[in-house]
């Protein structure tokens, strides 16, 4: 029966490879997208683990991190909360176009870097020490530690001096490039970190987060400290950072569901298209199974796999091309803001989708065939 | 006495909501191991009445019996076909995508053989119509009378006891159609089995134990 299914895609190679090509199309979108949502989340998640800090803390009703204050006040009370080691204030901003005077190459388009604040005397930014590819970790505020690509972008190297920020900010008029690092999140490659007390004067005395560094059998306990001392932040264990934006990140996961629902539907149209007409131009061919005894159920059975048999390998093809499609996404394209995660879920996800692409384009021309009497069938021109 | 292979008892068969009436009142005995003719000019009713005694449709009155079961409708047919009945059409019918060894394959896939069996009956028949050479060539690549003779190593598959051959040398030049007929009785008295052929031309009908005489639907000699 393998032989009989094989050899159909052959006679009819054409339409075979454009129905499989449709199926390819839509199970790679679903891919590609499944596998850069789960890129960003994780490298979020991967930042905040990687900063070392027990806890992560920040407020609770900001939808986003952009928008969550943290004030020196509240810094203080988490600091005085017992067992709390050490506490790291960040905030963050991006900029357009940072200004390089006479470093700047010729004519580039800058665009945006986004710039981290920290205080270099806290312990965040000892999260680079081991990340350093040259120099040092800055001590001053006048001293930027530049991330490997924004390095390369901006063709600075470590030491060069330049405004960098439009205006002059706490009276300094150009920054030393302390430090060039690398770390595994193209986002964090991009940017900047520069003191947050300069950064401050472009986003204001808040912070948007702070790291709590706790012994591990003391974090729980000062979550909840820190949950009911001030009801208006909120902790999270650093690996579980995501947690708290589960539902905007729902929201992607039901933008995605709905993407695979249109995919689908794409595909389940394009295996009944071609299946119905593969079901009527054998209708003879099936008409004379059915008269050498195959009985409706096993013509049923063959429809079904065809179908499923394109979809699929429709499928495996889109998996190729959606791991293709994504990394010449991020290549060509992202600018290096975007990062993929290729999780044996998403792959399975797609698997699926291709599956059942093939199963519900296939079972309506299955029992059309299956419904046909053999001699009627038979007489068919 | 033994029980007839086929039993047809008063059938009737109509189309087009009864304006086209096919078999009126039709019934006949036949004998296993027979050789039965069925002739009559087109519209007489003779496919139909191939159709009924072949299992593959049911008369609207009256019953049928096929060594001994009652043909009646479902599974059924698929069963007694599968069982009981191997066909040879007019244009052949292989299945032009797969090589003459798996066209002979076909009717036995339902059975609970292994791959390895079905592929030595069906080398095995096409020995006996002299096509083992060409068991794995496309069908498309066979001449009409290589294709037939296909046809009937595929209707002998299943080693059932009624043939049933519709016009199997229509398609065919004299000397060709001859050779496939001479094989076709050949392969029918090696096996044992009832053939019932279905054909314009007498000249076929030379030998037959019983000639069935088809006109506007009625048995009329």
């Amino acid at each position: 029966m393998l032989a009989y299914v094989l050899s159909q895609f052959m006679v009819r190679k054409g339409r075979t490879l454009m129905c499989l090509l449709g199926v390819a199309v839509s199970v790679a979108m679903i891919v590609s997208i499944l596998s850069i949502s789960r890129g960003m989340r994780n490298s979020l998640n991967s930042y905040m683990k990687e900063s070392g800090a027990s806890l992560v803390v920040f407020d609770r009703s900001a939808a986003d991190l952009a928008f969550s204050k943290v004030t020196a006040e509240e810094v203080d009370q988490v600091r005085s909360i017992a067992g709390v080691e050490e506490v790291s204030r960040a905030n963050f901003t991006m900029i357009m176009g940072p200004r390089l005077g006479d470093k700047a190459p010729a004519g580039a388009g800058l665009g945006i870097i986004p710039v981290f604040g920290r205080f270099y005397s806290e312990r965040m930014i000892r999260k680079y020490e081991s990340k350093l590819i040259a120099g040092r970790l800055p001590s001053k505020r006048s001293e930027l530690l530049i991330g490997d690509l924004a390095a390369r972008k901006l063709k600075v190297e470590v030491g060069d001096r330049f405004p960098f920020f439009r205006e002059e900010l706490l009276g300094i008029p150009q920054y030393e490039v302390a430090g060039i690092f690398e770390t595994d999140l193209s986002w964090e490659n991009l940017g900047v970190v520069a003191h947050a007390e300069v950064v401050q004067q472009k986003t204001g005395p808040d912070f948007a987060l702070i790291f709590v560094y706790t012994a591990p059998e003391d974090t729980a306990r000062v979550r909840e400290e820190v949950e009911s001392k001030i009801p208006r932040l909120i902790a999270r264990r650093a690996s579980e950072f995501t947690d708290r934006f589960n539902e905007q990140l729902a929201y992607i996961d039901e933008f995605i569901f709905l993407l695979s629902i249109i995919a689908g539907i794409v595909g389940v149209l394009g295996v009944l298209n071609t299946m119905m007409m593969s079901v009527s131009e054998r209708t003879r061919e099936l008409g004379t199974l059915r008269a050498l005894g195959w009985t409706g159920r096993r013509v049923l059975g063959v429809i079904v796999i065809e179908g499923t048999f394109i979809s699929i390998a429709g499928g495996l093809l889109g998996m190729g091309f959606g791991y293709l499609g994504t990394e010449l996404l991020l290549a060509f394209f992202s600018r290096g803001y975007l990062v993929a995660s290729y999780l044996p879920e998403t792959f399975l996800h797609g698997f699926l989708l291709a599956l059942l692409v093939g199963l519900l384009g296939s079972l309506y021309p299955a029992m059309r065939a299956s419904a046909l009497q053999p001699a009627e069938a038979l007489r068919y021109e | 006495m033994n029980e007839p292979l086929v039993r047809v008892k008063k059938a009737n068969k109509t189309f087009e909501e009864g304006q086209v009436v096919a078999l009126d009142e039709v019934s006949l005995e036949i004998e296993a191991g027979s050789f039965v003719a069925i002739t009559g000019p087109s519209g007489s009713g003779k496919t139909t009445l191939l159709n009924i005694v072949g299992a593959m449709d049911v008369p609207d009155s009256g019953e049928v019996f096929i060594d001994g079961e009652l043909v009646a409708s479902g599974r059924e047919l698929d069963s007694i076909r599968a069982r009981k009945i191997g066909f040879v059409f007019q244009m052949h019918n292989l299945i032009p995508v797969l090589t003459a060894r798996q066209n002979v394959e076909i009717p036995m896939l339902p059975r609970p053989l292994t791959s390895k069996e079905r592929r030595a009956r069906a080398l095995q028949l096409l020995d006996e119509v002299k096509l083992k050479r060409r068991a794995e060539s496309s069908v498309l690549g066979l001449s009409g009378g290589e294709r037939q003779r296909v046809a009937i190593a595929r209707a002998l598959a299943n080693s059932p006891p009624l043939l049933l051959a519709d016009e199997p040398t229509g398609n065919l030049d004299s000397r060709t159609g001859d050779e496939v007929m001479g094989l076709l009785h050949e392969q029918r008295e090696r096996v044992g089995a009832t053939l019932i052929l279905v054909t314009h031309n007498e000249e076929l009908c030379r030998g037959a134990d019983q000639h069935i005489r088809m006109q506007d639907g009625k048995i009329s000699s």
